[in-house]
């Protein structure tokens, strides 16, 4: 995960991410987001978070969220390019009756990843104690920060305010960071196997990007629940992702393969990334003239 | 009467903890409304079962009927009878002496419905019918 940059001798390397930043305040504000959901937000307890999907009515998955409790507070982050109907979706359906305010964070909060070794991380962060459970936040200041171990190397994710991401860098990580772009935090997400908005424009239903997990379907009632339980309960999946290696580098879109079969590649970098098709059995897959070796991803996150 | 999107910004002086606490530091309110002039009609059926249930009491109580976020198809219809609130964000009807409450932000969801009522064991009661919405949920609670 680390040496993401070219510049292999860097310490630290951070990514700030294009996301949406969501707060929504009030005794019912739990409540309300709540029935948005695919996932029961009742249970998380403060500096807890968890990931989400927004779907449509269709069972299609519109945006994803990662929720985090901050005692009578919810932070939302989403994806960027979804934020306007999201945001809609949530002000357009508070009941008048409830007390719900929602308030929007863009430009003003902003959510930055850092990666380095273990012990890098531990050096940057000497006074902190984290909670090495998963989605458990630690409060330093006027941060939020987690932290999510992949081997010998780290990834903190800090949401802080936005006119305070320099300083902070250079205060914590000075000229051993090296701030990396959209190409290197996609080869990390195709790495790990993290979805993200690339993925979910392509009007999916959350098992077709294997994101099963993210649906609780015992919360009761959220928009697309009836789909979803259908399709458990009977349903066939039409399309799965899928993650790819080629020859060649084969850019992100639509393609034909050799015999035909529909290939969408949703997340390119190249010669890897991710894919959509149909159900494969058989053939090795050729495009034009690049050769698609593909593999099941075994650990689907979302981002 | 029809106006979009009114964004304000609110001052908060006191807050909790953290990034949002403290020092003057607040961030935008959004209240997103779309505010029409409502009209519902209501069937026989549904007029004389309101006036059963409210039992005298029109002059004091009305019937609110309301949407919010949720159900199978993105909103839910929510009915209630209550004190007639003291406030000007709802446009009223009066269906002889009974008073039904639409709140401004829900004018656009529920502007043109029709309010019947089945009186049969099984699905039975209130029912709504709504010419805004694009799908409804098979149980009638649920519209988007």
């Amino acid at each position: 995960m680390v040496n993401l940059s070219v510049d292999n001798m860097v310490k630290y390397e951070y990514y700030i991410h294009n996301c949406s930043l969501t707060v929504a305040e009030g005794e019912d504000s739990v409540d309300h987001i709540n029935r948005l959901i695919t996932s029961n937000i009742k249970t998380i307890s403060n500096l807890e978070s968890i990931d989400t999907l927004v779907c449509n009515a269709n069972g299609r998955i519109t945006d994803s969220l990662q929720i985090l409790r901050i005692e009578e507070q919810i932070l939302l982050l989403g994806n960027e390019e979804a934020a306007e109907n999201t945001r809609k979706l949530i002000v357009s359906g508070v009941h008048w009756n409830e007390d719900v305010r929602i308030m929007n964070g863009d430009g003003i909060l902003s959510k930055i990843s850092i990666f380095a070794s273990k012990d890098n991380l531990n050096r940057m962060f000497l006074e902190e104690e984290f909670n090495e459970e998963p989605n458990k936040w630690i409060n330093v200041g006027d941060k939020y920060l987690t932290k999510t171990n992949y081997g010998d190397n780290s990834k903190l994710d800090i949401v802080m305010k936005s006119d305070e991401i320099m300083n902070f860098v250079d205060e914590k990580m000075g000229a051993d960071s090296c701030r990396i772009n959209i190409e290197d935090w996609n080869r990390f997400r195709v790495l790990n196997g993290i979805m993200s908005f690339d993925e979910y424009k392509h009007d999916l239903l959350p098992s077709e990007l294997g994101l099963d997990k993210f649906v609780d379907l015992k919360k009761g009632c959220y928009p697309g629940q009836e789909i979803h339980a259908r399709l458990e309960s009977r349903g066939k999946l039409k399309k799965k992702i899928k993650k790819f290696k080629s020859n060649n580098s084969i850019e992100s879109g639509k393609h034909k393969s050799k015999l035909g079969r529909r290939i969408n590649i949703t997340t390119s970098l190249g010669r890897t990334g991710f894919f959509l098709t149909n159900n494969l059995e058989e053939e090795t897959i050729e495009i034009d003239n690049s050769s698609l070796e593909y593999e099941e991803l075994d650990i689907i996150e979302i981002c | 009467m029809r106006y979009y999107t009114i964004i304000h910004i609110a001052r908060r002086f006191q807050r909790i903890m953290g990034i949002l606490g403290g020092g003057g530091f607040s961030l935008p309110v959004i209240s997103q409304t779309e505010v029409v002039d409502v009209k519902i009609t209501v069937t026989d059926a549904a007029l004389n079962q309101m006036k059963k249930t409210m039992e005298g009491d029109e002059d004091t109580h009305c019937l609110v009927i309301s949407a919010q976020s949720g159900g199978c198809s993105g909103y839910l219809y929510d009915m209630k009878i209550i004190e007639k609130p003291d406030s000007k964000n709802f446009q009223i009807q009066n269906f002889e002496g009974v008073q039904v409450f639409i709140h401004n932000g829900d004018s656009s969801l529920l502007n043109g419905i029709q309010l019947d009522f089945k009186d049969t064991l099984m699905g039975g009661g209130f029912n709504i019918t709504n010419p805004n919405a694009s799908r409804e949920c098979g149980c009638g609670q649920s519209f988007g």
